[in-house]
């Protein structure tokens, strides 16, 4: 917990007075084709050149930039001088007016969006995002509208607002600059670099290395972070043989920030689910994820939140003509590689609407998003939650035509913020370390494990060996010995400090000694490693297999007794994202090993779920009129290696009844319509999911 | 009540006042009749009557009254301008318009209201503080109105009958002719107006209650929920019988 939400701080091999020169390189509007949210009258009122000035005049103020004078910005400068340069670009992602009829006022909300990337103009790599929705509340007579100037007032006002704050917030989330000597270089080729997390260096993060003169001598990438030093892979250079002890491996844009020792996060993905989100609140897709970006950032800084898997897709092709060298292509396989990933999915999205007895329609819009936390290396889910949120609107008979597109970005964004607030106050990955204690005769492993953390049953880890010692050019005292990967090992079960494992494969070093350290949960051992391998929804109501399995793997994960590893699809997924974003460019093999595929993930227990919904009946609730429905849903858990030995399985019915309004009435019910009824079945699938799931755990061997 | 009343006293008064001792002279009984006034029976009869009427001129008042505050809260400037000249002399106007007067007023304000109240034209309304206090007492007042109405029908059916009977036992002496003639007059017309008017002054009361409950709705936003179920405990089922 307390490494999620810890502030960064600031780290201790980092000049405190460091400045990069940065270069704006536009302020622009999205256009719609990339996802782009905006009013037209927002673009009609959009001056570049000024809006442009004013975000320069507000980075300008923060201490770690020193911002390129905008009459000074040519592209075209000294190859040494790119050592101490980053490139900004930003865009207005979203601006719009949300109108809200109150009882005695009309409220508009006027909101904008403006999101900053950090990049390298020559490799497109981008260091960091900073993205913030800033709105303006104006309250006039019930049904009177905005002028156009009031309009264009508005927007004005909110975008300054927005850019204010958004660059206050940067002085704290983004220090950028790493500088740091090479001091090794190993009997592979690879490199030693005389400083480790604490100077901000992790995993992927791309260095380039210089000679004194300021020439570019090599690209290297970290494939290991130690406390005091880091290793990379063997560099990229015209002359590999050339002695690199001495030079320095730098990176003018990379966040000190995101290289504490706690947890790094990475927003992969947010889907929507077209069966249950309406055709009218489909948004694109790069946009919900910068969203929950910045919802997560925002609540909870301590995540380390990377950018995100989209980074860097918003630029047209004119932007890219702009950046140097316009390799866009390049941003792949340039990214400090996360310890979690976050998936998230809308699984409901929709307007529940009724006539009211005052001839007024009313509206319910919902939005409800499941967010996962998984580990990028074994794809393990590690937290994973459902928020729901709901806005109530009103239209009188024949007053206005409603929008509810802006309302429902409102909806959306207020609702990742809640994900957000939920994120801080509830998921606290910690480490679990432990050594080898015993080789037995049959292969298998006694592990002595230490830490908060507790191992799953079929969890899998990387056994490090000690490698090669590293020394200080200087002192030449020992600053550590370089860890090498020596297997892959799958947990059999945890029992208190001892632990039993089994190796995947072939071990390549003896693995007497060897150490592990690996994100764990807290709570109890032996929870076993499960994956949901097949839904299947009988005949009645139809509830999406997707969202049903989702749905289980909610319960499965939230109820401590059982690790979650996500089905073959999302495993698939995370396979190819690592060969796409984290395994490119110089990254070595070894190093690559440690990421998580659809081959070496395995669980301990398969679940296969079955449910049936009833459509639903007639019945009577204290007398009134209701409509009764029932779900069914049964888990049966089987063991991985065995599949026809069935572990445990339980099966659950639940009824509800929904007491339909009295005539008459001042009173709205919305939801029971026809259409309605599998948003109902889902809502009930997520008690009974976690019912079934408790029930089943009671029952189940620990450790089995 | 008080107008029924004073003009029969008076009447009593200015009788005794005005006979000469002549003549009681001159017609004895007769004044020795007047003196005394009608029979027991007769006076209990008429009291009777004026009670019932100054109930429903009572509810006619207060029902002009409260329908006028009702259409103010919906109508336009100038209308309002009117509604104000027309709540100033309410009561005067009904005191001078008599029976057949207010039932055309009541069809009037009845009809305005009820359409005002279908048309919804009271939920648009955000009312005043004054207004509120207004429509709160209107609808006192047309409760009040429903129940004197209701009242004075139940008495005027009753006493169309006793009055029709007593007039005719009265006969055509001159002393009671006066007596005769109101109890022919309350018979004939004045408590069948009533009668008549009743139904339409309770329809008039119907529609300021409803249009009032829809200007008081004005200000309360309407309840609305999504869909909550009473949901009983999971129930433990065979797997294989889903």
């Amino acid at each position: 917990m307390a490494a999620v939400v810890t502030a960064p701080r600031a780290t201790a091999q980092a000049p405190a007075g460091t400045r990069v020169r940065c270069q704006l390189l536009s302020f622009r509007v999205l256009q719609a084709d990339k996802g782009g949210l905006t009013d037209p009258r927002f673009a009609q009122g959009f001056d570049e050149t000024a809006q442009r000035a004013g975000l320069h005049a507000a980075l300008a103020a923060l201490p770690q930039l020193d911002m390129i004078a905008p009459g000074a910005d040519t592209a075209l400068v000294a190859r040494s001088d790119m050592a101490s340069r980053i490139a900004a670009r930003a865009f207005v992602t979203r601006a719009d007016v949300e109108r809200v009829d109150k009882a005695l006022t009309t409220e508009f909300l006027v909101s904008t969006t403006v999101m900053l990337e950090f990049l390298n103009a020559a490799s497109g790599e981008v260091y960091h995002i900073q993205a913030l929705t800033g709105s303006t509340n104006i309250r006039k007579d019930a049904g009177a509208d905005l002028t156009s100037a009031e309009v264009s007032q508005a927007f004005a006002a909110t975008l300054a607002g927005t850019v204010r704050e958004l660059a206050g917030r940067l002085r704290d989330r983004y220090r950028p600059g790493v500088a740091v000597p090479v001091i090794q270089q190993l009997a592979d080729g690879r490199l030693a670099l005389g400083a480790g997390l604490s100077s901000g260096l992790r995993e992927g993060a791309r260095l380039e290395v210089r000679d004194s003169a300021g020439q570019l001598a090599g690209i290297v990438r970290v494939e290991q972070a130690q406390r005091t030093f880091a290793v990379t892979g063997r560099p990229l250079a015209d002359n590999p043989n050339r002695p690199w002890i001495g030079l320095t491996a730098s990176s003018p844009g990379l966040n000190r920030t995101a290289g504490q020792s706690a947890f790094t996060h990475m927003v992969m993905s947010v889907e929507q689910r077209s069966e249950l989100v309406q055709q009218a609140y489909v948004l694109p897709q790069a946009t919900l994820i910068y969203w929950l970006h910045e919802s997560l950032a925002e609540a909870a800084p301590g995540l380390n939140m990377l950018p995100p898997v989209a980074a860097g897709g918003l630029a047209s092709d004119q932007d890219r003509m702009e950046i140097a060298t316009g390799r866009a292509g390049d941003i792949a396989g340039q990214r400090v590689i996360p310890d979690f990933v976050v998936r998230a999915s809308i699984s409901r999205a929709d307007a529940l609407s009724e006539l009211g007895p005052d001839g007024a329609t009313y509206y319910i819009l919902k939005v409800g998003l499941d967010v996962s936390f998984n580990d990028v290396r074994t794809g393990q889910v590690f937290y994973a939650t459902y928020v729901e949120g709901t806005q109530q609107e009103r239209v009188r008979a024949g007053e206005r035509t409603l929008d509810l597109a802006v309302s429902y970005r409102n909806l959306l964004q207020r609702t990742m913020a809640e994900v957000g607030r939920k994120v801080a106050a509830e998921y606290a990955p910690v480490n679990a370390e432990g050594t080898v204690r015993e080789v037995r005769a049959d292969g298998s492993l006694a592990l002595a494990v230490t830490g908060a953390g507790a191992l799953p049953s079929g969890g899998i880890l990387t056994l490090w060996t000690d490698g090669e010692e590293v020394r200080d050019p200087r002192t030449h005292a020992a600053l550590g010995r370089v860890q090498e990967a020596a297997a892959r090992i799958r947990v059999v079960r945890q029992n208190g400090p001892a632990a039993d494992a089994l190796t995947i494969g072939r071990s390549v070093r003896p693995l007497a000694g060897a150490r592990f350290v690996a994100p764990a949960t807290v709570g109890d051992a032996g929870r076993q490693l499960v994956q949901v391998q097949r839904v299947e929804v009988r005949e009645g109501v139809a509830v999406p297999g997707a969202l049903l399995e989702e749905i289980m793997q909610s319960a499965l994960t939230s109820s401590r007794r059982f690790a979650v590893l996500p089905g073959p699809d999302v495993l698939a997924d995370l396979a190819a994202l690592r060969e796409r974003e984290f395994g490119g460019g110089g990254f070595s093999s070894q190093a690559a090993q440690r990421l998580v595929n659809v081959e070496n993930a395995q669980p301990a227990l398969f679940a296969r779920v079955v449910a049936r919904f009833l459509a639903p009946v007639a019945a009577q609730e204290e007398g009134r009129p209701a409509q009764a429905y029932e779900a069914r849903i049964g888990l049966f858990l089987v063991s991985a290696a065995d599949t026809t030995r069935p572990a445990s399985s339980g099966a659950q019915s639940l009824q509800s009844r929904f007491a339909l309004p009295r005539g008459g009435r001042r009173e709205v019910v919305v939801g029971l319509s026809a259409q309605d009824v599998a948003k109902i079945y889902a809502g009930m699938s997520r008690r009974l999911a976690t019912t079934v799931v408790e029930t089943l755990a009671g029952t189940l061997p620990q450790g089995r | 009540m008080t107008r029924s009343i004073v003009p029969a006293a008076l009447l009593a008064v200015a009788c005794l006042g005005a006979a000469p001792a002549a003549a009681q002279i001159r017609v004895p009984r007769a004044v020795n009749r007047a003196i005394s006034g009608p029979s027991p029976e007769i006076q209990r009869l008429l009291a009777r009557i004026d009670s019932t009427r100054a109930r429903f001129d009572r509810a006619t008042a207060l029902l002009v009254t409260s329908s006028l505050v009702m259409e103010g809260v919906v109508s336009t400037a100038d209308r309002k301008a009117e509604i104000r000249r027309e709540l100033a002399s309410a009561n005067e106007r009904e005191q001078r318009g008599g029976e057949n007067r207010v039932e055309l007023n009541a069809e009037d304000h009845a009809t305005r209201l009820e359409a005002a109240t279908q048309q919804r034209q009271f939920e648009h309304q955000q009312l005043s503080q004054e207004q509120s206090a207004n429509v709160n007492a209107a609808t006192f007042n047309s409760a009040l109105a429903a129940l004197l109405d209701a009242m004075a029908l139940n008495d005027a059916r009753q006493l169309i009958g006793e009055a029709q009977s007593a007039a005719s036992a009265m006969g055509s002496e001159p002393a009671n002719a006066v007596y005769a003639q109101r109890l022919t007059n309350a018979a004939t017309q004045q408590l069948p107006a009533i009668v008549n008017a009743v139904p339409t002054q309770l329809r008039l009361a119907a529609a300021i209650k409803a249009a009032a409950q829809q200007a008081r709705a004005s200000n309360q936003a309407v309840q609305v929920s999504e869909a909550t179920a009473v949901t009983d405990p999971p129930r433990r089922i065979d797997p294989n019988a889903i």
